[in-house]
């Protein structure tokens, strides 16, 4: 059973990577199909397992997905991209378990693959999804012409994903490993000076 | 960990990060040509059943440029735009980088003289107002009002520059 600091902190970082990963669309939301909430929910499960990962996976779209000023998807595209996105999350769990079990040293690339092949599973869903919506033609047409006129969008974001897995992704990580043992120490050395 | 053991691993990490990279070029470059292909063959289409006007241009050495302007069926080529003119065209192919001319109208390209035969799109403006052709003539589709010149001339044996036409 779970301690009720370690419940409290998990809570706490659902709360915290979820503001950030929302505040982060918002500024990014000129930019099309750059999104740093990719790998903050990663970071999310990476760090703390699936219990905060698919919450921020869909707490983020849900506010997202609802108040955007390019228009609010329809419910059941709104599933769907929660659904996707906790792609990130399940990889998140994977990786961080493979990251223990193996002797890694620095695993920029691993992440950054691991970025990149969600964001093809993610882009080869919704695309499929746009086809189906607004092309003509047979079911297996719609679905090969949306994902052929989504590729400029696909590469932006699968090239994006990839390049902030393997270079900014690691970075925070470090910094979210050290700072609690920071804390942690700083809390010690009051705690005992106090008593 | 022995010695021979850690760098057994540390050989497989590497490799392992190789296939990664590589897989995510093959699919990052796979989609550019498939996305590139299915654009030209979506134009070549939607030109088909239509007619263009074009203009065609040859200058041999530094001299005036000659034109032709004509109307020719949508979908086409230069080289099938050249014959249409009536131009005599010899070239050669080079299988899928298509066909290189040799000589049009008598005129030979030899490597003897240091000769060659460029083609200039216009690409507008008053100056670097031509842009040097990147595909083989049977590969570059002219568009509606498309403005392109043949160029005979000397280039430099160096670098194979040649002078684009005067503006």
């Amino acid at each position: 059973m779970q301690s009720s600091l370690a419940v409290s902190r998990k809570v706490a970082a659902i709360a915290i990577l979820s503001a950030v990963a929302l505040s982060t669309d918002y500024i990014l939301l000129p930019v099309a199909n750059v999104k740093l909430m990719d790998s903050i929910v990663f970071l999310g499960s990476l760090l703390y397992g699936l219990e905060v990962g698919v919450p921020v996976a869909a707490i983020t779209w849900l506010v997202y997905g609802t108040l955007n000023p390019l228009g609010a998807d329809p419910p059941g595209l709104l599933i769907l991209l929660i659904l996707l996105e906790c792609l990130y999350a399940i990889a998140g769990a994977l990786v961080s378990k493979h990251i223990k079990s193996s002797s890694t040293r620095t695993p920029n690339l691993t992440f950054g693959f691991a970025g990149f092949l969600c964001a093809f599973i993610y882009d080869l869903v919704t695309n499929s999804y746009s086809g189906l919506l607004f092309y003509p033609g047979s079911v297996m047409w719609r679905i090969v012409e949306g994902n052929i006129l989504g590729i400029p969008f696909s590469i932006l974001h699968e090239v994006s994903d990839f390049a902030l897995f393997a270079f900014v992704l690691p970075v925070a990580l470090r910094t979210l490993r050290i700072l609690p043992q920071r804390m942690d120490k700083k809390h010690d050395v009051k705690f005992r000076i106090e008593n | 960990m022995s010695n021979s053991e850690s760098k057994t691993r540390e050989k497989s990490s590497r490799l392992k990060d190789a296939v990664m990279v590589l897989v995510v070029i093959a699919i990052i470059l796979s989609a550019t040509t498939t996305y590139y292909y299915y654009e030209y063959s979506s134009l070549r289409a939607s030109l088909r059943g239509t007619n263009v006007r074009v203009s065609l241009g040859m200058e041999i050495g530094a001299g005036p440029i000659a034109w032709s302007n004509m109307t020719i069926p949508g979908g086409s080529s230069l080289l099938q735009a050249m014959q249409d003119a009536q131009w005599k065209v010899n070239f050669t192919n080079y299988g899928p980088e298509g066909d290189f001319i040799t000589s049009i109208n008598g005129w030979r390209a030899t490597t003897a003289n240091d000769t060659g035969w460029l083609y200039w799109q216009f690409i507008g403006g008053t100056s670097d107002c031509w842009t040097m052709g990147q595909v083989a003539a049977n590969a570059f589709l002219l568009l509606n009002g498309s403005v392109v010149t043949w160029s005979f001339s000397k280039y430099n044996a160096t670098t194979g520059a040649a002078p684009p036409p005067p503006c």
